[in-house]
């Protein structure tokens, strides 16, 4: 593979603009992370009264289970961003991926100075997701359980519905029938439906003095029997270690009980990483030849101006090494081979607008990637599909659906990055969220919508003019719709907005997407090869 | 010729290496211990002496003389320690027929009794140091004493080693520093006898390298400062001694050959002086050592002079073939001897297997140990030396501080991090040292800042051996969220050291990982320590099993053999009782009790070997209430 020639002039004015303006993106970013793991009204207080009762934050709680020196790739750390009052920093759950013994675990753990930790819906949708994590990764899951239990007030919103509160439970036992560890720590209350997730896993330890498991708390007891009962003799670690069953293991602190997970962890027989024996090709990584840093100063500040996708690419491969595929045709759509830590990976970026042309190739090589077993990555960063009569003509519904319809079908990895624009059916094509790729992220430049303002603006305005037909409309009436029909999509298309959201796995600095991807990479290559689905490449 | 080397270890080598390159067939001798010791392999033939016990194996005349019949031998060399001091050995050495490498069995007699060589020295008008020894019955010792005027030393005539000897600084002292050195004395040389003499407050020792034939020549080959000491115990060696008078220089090489001469001395040998530093002009005899000195390297690296081989040519009757004019001294060498024992705990002397050695380039390293060498209780604890040469003094101390610094022994604890810390001291520096510096210092553990370099040096290397990023990233930094796993390392006490990972460091030093083993060896101020990576299951998990041992008893705190049993069963003790005394690596030490109570059993007798942690009395349980 060659070396990216980069054409950026990092001494130019308007790098220097762009990278002082996406730095300030990226300190917001780092802010409003550092908000979820302390911040919000009153977290003080109830930070303060987790460690009086001797109890360990949850971040806190994964480091001490998982192993030196080794990452914790964090999930959708800001989910719940600009949703309940403010009031529930990550929507008081931690997901994410860590190394315990060499092994790969997906951590869900709840965060108990946040709302009690109790299940907010973005809070189930998050569970819910880091299972299909679990799933579609081979992935053990370690519960680190201190909830309140669902959250009332909202039952509706993650009780009922297909991936709602019960959806985590038929994961859980789905995720233990295909052989994937499920253990559990109680560290706090488990009431109610609460109670499943360390009734469901294959093994448990309870710390005495905090962890409690009842299907009905003590005020429930007391509304239905009348029965006065003290919490611990409900349901605490002596009860359940010692009478009921329902724990298997019992520790004095949380610290035994980590060492004892960790050693439960060493009996799990579960894979640890061996890129020798993994079915992606692998080579020795090398870092990018061009400073990552550079991508800030490359990202305009104004998201009209376009930005190359090769550039990007120069900065997030290994030894911004690239072999691309048809370069000279359809060049809206950059498609070709690259590693990312050393993984052979088929790259997809966008130019901007696909075209007919551009939808073709990229295609054709999802076609070439999914015959030659070689895990797909996508940089969105489009308007969409070409519109207008020549676009038509030249079918580009047809050659949409095509590139739709490849990755539909794609049975390797995929992988997905918005690093700009994710606009309309550009977002399908680009293996959306819709279309399963194993993580996608975001980073805090990007927009996330069916078209971007000022098209919406155009669009609805018109639409309601019509719809208001033979009424008289005055100017002040059409800017008050504009300025509405602006707003919405500005804030709908705004990232927070979309992981607030679970619509990605979390917000990421640019500078972090190659390692980031690499981590992923690196599951998919500890799994056995995705049998594929029935293809030949054809030539469009 | 054929040589049997009667010794083991390093000096062992070191005579194999010059015998070998002369052409000579070289036989090694062994206790079991020793069966795979390095000098046995580098030896053209070996043959097994005896068992651990060193009477029946390294100091039995008997058995080494059946050696040295039974593999041909033509000659014996007796290396240091052990026999080569021992004129019936010699004796029966050339009774055998065999050449004996070494100064005449006359030499030996004349120069091992202190008193006879205090009359020598007096003849041959070297100047010794006022004392008496002409009665031994301890009133005329005692009005010697008042002669001389306090304070005063009173040593073991037949001693040596730092066994046996005393001072009294008042005539109420007298008594008790009499009866202690002969009781030490006795046990150590069989001899009660003791010279007392004046007392140099301010001492330094300096020694003349000497080397005579069987025809009559006899030149020295310059001085050595040894007053790097601890317990009488050389430390650090160098040649040449600094800041000497140069009329006090050439006096002592004078006063040296005019004694070595004055016996007829034949071998290569040494004299040794003290030197008041308070006035370098006065020079005392203190002893001649009639063998190959530890520290002979040092004398060899500004001579340019093999000594061994010396030894073995004059021993074989050729003539010294270098006169006192051949001699040129040039630059300045420092020998530092590397000991297995921990200055961190008074010196005591450490055991264990070697994991890891990485010997700095560009030194001399007379070593008798190798990756997988067990540093056993039975012998010497000094496992190797270090050698430097450099233009001058300066440069020598700074070379051997670097060689210090990248020096990594793993598995065993030894002295080279005091070494290291001993260089920085400003009467090292000055080279302005007496024997007294190192009677009142502590050495700090710094055990717990090498956990924070092994560490880091464990987190380096770790992930770096499974090649993923998961692991080659390390804790990354997606989140503003600071990581603080920790990292428990056990040092070689069993204290474990935990290490968050916001303490990570950078560090110059030497390191060596294990990943496999879970070991990790660092090199911190000179010191190479020695963790175990502790898993957190193991560290945090609550224990298996109830108990840790019986809390009344005594137990041995390293192996070594029982020498004195000093209760029995039903015998009450108060807390500090002496309860049992063992000697490891040619020391004892007395066990105590911890506190008041029944003696209930006694689990061992004398001449028991005993391990680490061995219960070898117990004390009866008393009721709770």
């Amino acid at each position: 593979m060659r070396v990216i020639d980069s054409r950026i002039d990092t001494g130019s004015s308007a790098f220097a603009a762009n990278a002082a303006a996406y730095q300030e993106m990226v300190a917001v970013l780092r802010e409003r992370q550092g908000w979820v793991i302390d911040g919000g009204e009153g977290r003080a207080r109830q930070i303060e009264r987790h460690h009086a009762r001797g109890k360990v934050m949850v971040r806190d709680r994964i480091d001490l289970v998982t192993d030196d020196g080794t990452p914790f790739l964090e999930l959708s750390m800001l989910s719940g961003w600009g949703q309940y009052d403010d009031a529930a920093p990550g929507a008081g759950i931690v997901t994410g991926i860590g190394i315990v013994g060499g092994v790969p675990y997906v951590f869900i753990a709840n965060d108990a100075t946040v709302k009690g930790g109790s299940l907010l819906p973005m809070s189930i949708k998050k569970h819910v997701r880091a299972q299909d994590i679990a799933a579609q990764n081979d992935l053990g899951v370690i519960y680190l359980v201190d909830s309140g239990g669902a959250f009332l007030p909202l039952q509706d919103e993650l009780f009922p519905d297909k991936d709602h509160f019960g959806g985590s439970f038929y994961r859980q036992a789905r995720l233990s029938a295909q052989g994937l560890p499920q253990l559990s720590v109680v560290l706090g209350g488990c009431t109610a439906g609460g109670a499943y997730v360390p009734a469901l896993s294959d093994e448990v330890i309870m710390v005495r003095g905090i962890g409690r498991i009842f299907l009905g708390g003590p005020p429930i007891v007391k509304a239905a029997l009348g029965e006065i009962i003290e919490p611990d003799d409900l349901g605490g670690a002596e009860l359940h270690t010692r009478e009921s069953g329902v724990s298997d293991h019992m520790t004095e602190t949380e610290h035994e009980a980590y060492g004892l997970l960790r050693e439960i962890c060493e009996t799990t027989n579960q894979r640890s990483f061996d890129h020798r024996e993994g079915w992606i090709d692998w080579a020795e990584p090398e870092p990018p030849a061009y400073d990552a840093s550079e991508i800030y100063g490359i990202v305009s500040t104004d998201d009209r101006i376009p930005f190359d996708a090769t550039e990007i690419i120069a900065r997030i491969v290994d030894g911004s090494r690239f072999a691309p595929f048809k370069p000279s045709w359809g060049d809206s759509v950059v498609c070709g081979f690259a590693r990312l830590w050393g993984h052979l990976v088929g790259v997809i970026a966008n130019n901007g607008i696909i075209f007919n042309e551009s939808a073709l190739k990229a295609t054709h090589f999802i076609e070439l990637c999914e015959q030659r077993r070689v895990p797909l990555v996508f940089l969105q960063n489009t308007s969409g599909y070409m519109v207008g009569r020549d676009s038509e003509v030249g079918g580009i519904a047809k050659n949409g659906a095509k590139m739709v319809a490849a990755v539909a079908n794609a049975t390797v990895p995929k992988y997905t990055v918005l690093i700009g624009g994710s606009y309309g059916a550009g977002n399908y094509g680009m293996c959306g969220r819709g279309f399963d790729p194993r993580f996608l992220f975001a980073w805090p430049n990007s927009r996330i919508a069916t078209m971007a303002a000022d098209t919406a603006e155009t669009v609805l305005v018109d639409i309601r003019i019509g719809g208001m037909r033979g009424s008289e409309t005055t100017e002040a009436e059409l800017e008050a719709i504009r300025t509405e029909i602006r707003q919405q999509y500005e804030t709908q298309s705004d990232p927070y907005y979309a992981t607030s959201r679970l619509w990605d796995d979390g917000l990421i600095d640019p500078v972090h997407t190659r390692d980031i991807l690499g981590l992923c990479l690196a599951l998919a290559a500890r799994q056995d090869e995705p049998p594929p689905g029935p293809g030949i490449v054809y030539r469009m | 010729m054929r040589i049997l080397i009667a010794n083991r270890g390093e000096i062992a080598r070191r005579v194999i290496r010059t015998a070998s390159a002369l052409g000579h067939d070289t036989v090694a001798v062994y206790a079991d211990p020793d069966a795979s010791a390095p000098h046995v392999a580098e030896a053209i033939c070996s043959y097994r002496i005896g068992p651990a016990p060193l009477a029946e194996s390294y100091l039995s005349v008997e058995r080494l003389l059946a050696a040295a019949n039974e593999t041909g031998s033509d000659a014996v060399h007796p290396g240091y320690g052990f026999l080569s001091e021992n004129a019936p050995f010699a004796q029966a050495v050339l009774d055998a027929g065999l050449i004996w490498i070494g100064p005449s069995p006359q030499a030996i007699t004349a120069m091992g009794s202190k008193i006879e060589a205090r009359q020598l020295a007096n003849s041959a008008g070297v100047p010794v140091i006022p004392g008496f020894s002409e009665s031994q019955s301890d009133d005329d010792l005692r009005a010697a004493a008042v002669d001389i005027g306090f304070p005063v030393l009173i040593k073991a005539s037949a001693g040596g080693g730092g066994k046996g000897i005393r001072i009294a600084r008042s005539d109420d002292e007298f008594s008790k520093a009499l009866s202690e050195a002969r009781q030490e004395g006795e046990r150590s040389f069989a001899n009660a006898d003791m010279i007392v003499e004046r007392y140099i407050e301010r001492p330094r020792h300096v020694e003349v390298q000497v080397v005579g034939d069987k025809h009559g020549t006899v030149i020295d080959l310059g001085t050595r400062e040894c007053s790097v000491q601890r317990r009488y115990q050389k430390l650090f060696e160098e040649a040449p001694a600094p800041n000497l008078p140069d009329t006090t220089r050439r006096l002592l090489r004078q006063s040296a050959v005019a004694l070595a001469d004055s016996i007829g001395y034949d071998s290569t040998g040494t004299v040794e002086f003290i030197v008041d530093d308070d006035d370098p002009e006065s020079y005392f005899f203190l002893e001649m050592n009639t063998r190959l000195q530890v520290e002979h390297p040092v004398t060899e690296l500004v001579t340019g002079i093999d000594l061994v081989e010396l030894q073995i040519r004059v021993a074989a009757g050729e003539p010294l073939g270098l006169a006192q004019d051949d001699v040129r001294l040039s630059g300045h060498a420092i020998e530092a001897r590397i000991n297995a024992e921990n200055a961190a705990d008074d010196f005591a002397p450490q055991i264990g297997t070697i994991t890891h050695l990485d010997v700095p380039p560009g030194c001399r390293w007379d070593s008798g140990i190798e990756v997988g060498s067990e540093i056993s209780p039975h012998y010497d604890p000094m496992i190797a030396k270090l050698i430097v040469l450099s233009g001058d003094r300066a440069g020598a101390t700074q070379e051997l501080a670097d060689a210090l610094d990248r020096l990594l022994i793993g598995g065993v604890v030894t002295n080279s991090g005091f070494h290291r810390w001993l260089l920085d001291r400003p009467e090292v520096v000055a080279g302005r040292v007496t024997t007294r510096l190192l009677d009142e210092i502590s050495v700090s553990d710094n055990s717990s800042a090498a956990a924070e370099v092994a560490a880091s040096a464990w987190r380096t290397e770790a992930g770096r051996a499974i090649g993923s990023p998961w692991h080659d990233l390390g804790p990354a930094g997606f989140t503003p969220h600071q990581h603080r796993r920790r990292l428990f390392l056990r040092d070689f006490t069993g204290q474990v050291h935990e290490v968050d990972q916001t303490s990570t460091q950078e560090f110059p030093g030497a390191s060596h990982v294990d990943v496999v083993n879970r070991r990790v060896v660092v090199n911190l101020s000179g010191q190479s320590h020695t963790f175990q990576v502790v898993p957190r299951s193991e560290h945090w998990a609550p224990r298996i099993g109830s108990g840790s041992g019986p809390a009344n008893s005594v137990v041995a705190p390293f192996p070594g053999v029982v020498s004195e049993v000093l209760v029995e069963s039903g015998g009450a003790v108060l807390g500090g009782d002496a309860v049992v005394v063992i000697e490891a690596m040619k020391m004892l030490h007395t066990l105590v009790s911890a506190g008041p109570g029944t003696v209930d059993e006694v689990r061992v007798s004398p001449g028991d070997t005993v391990m680490t942690h061995q219960v070898l009395v117990t004390f009866e349980q008393k009721e709770v209430d």
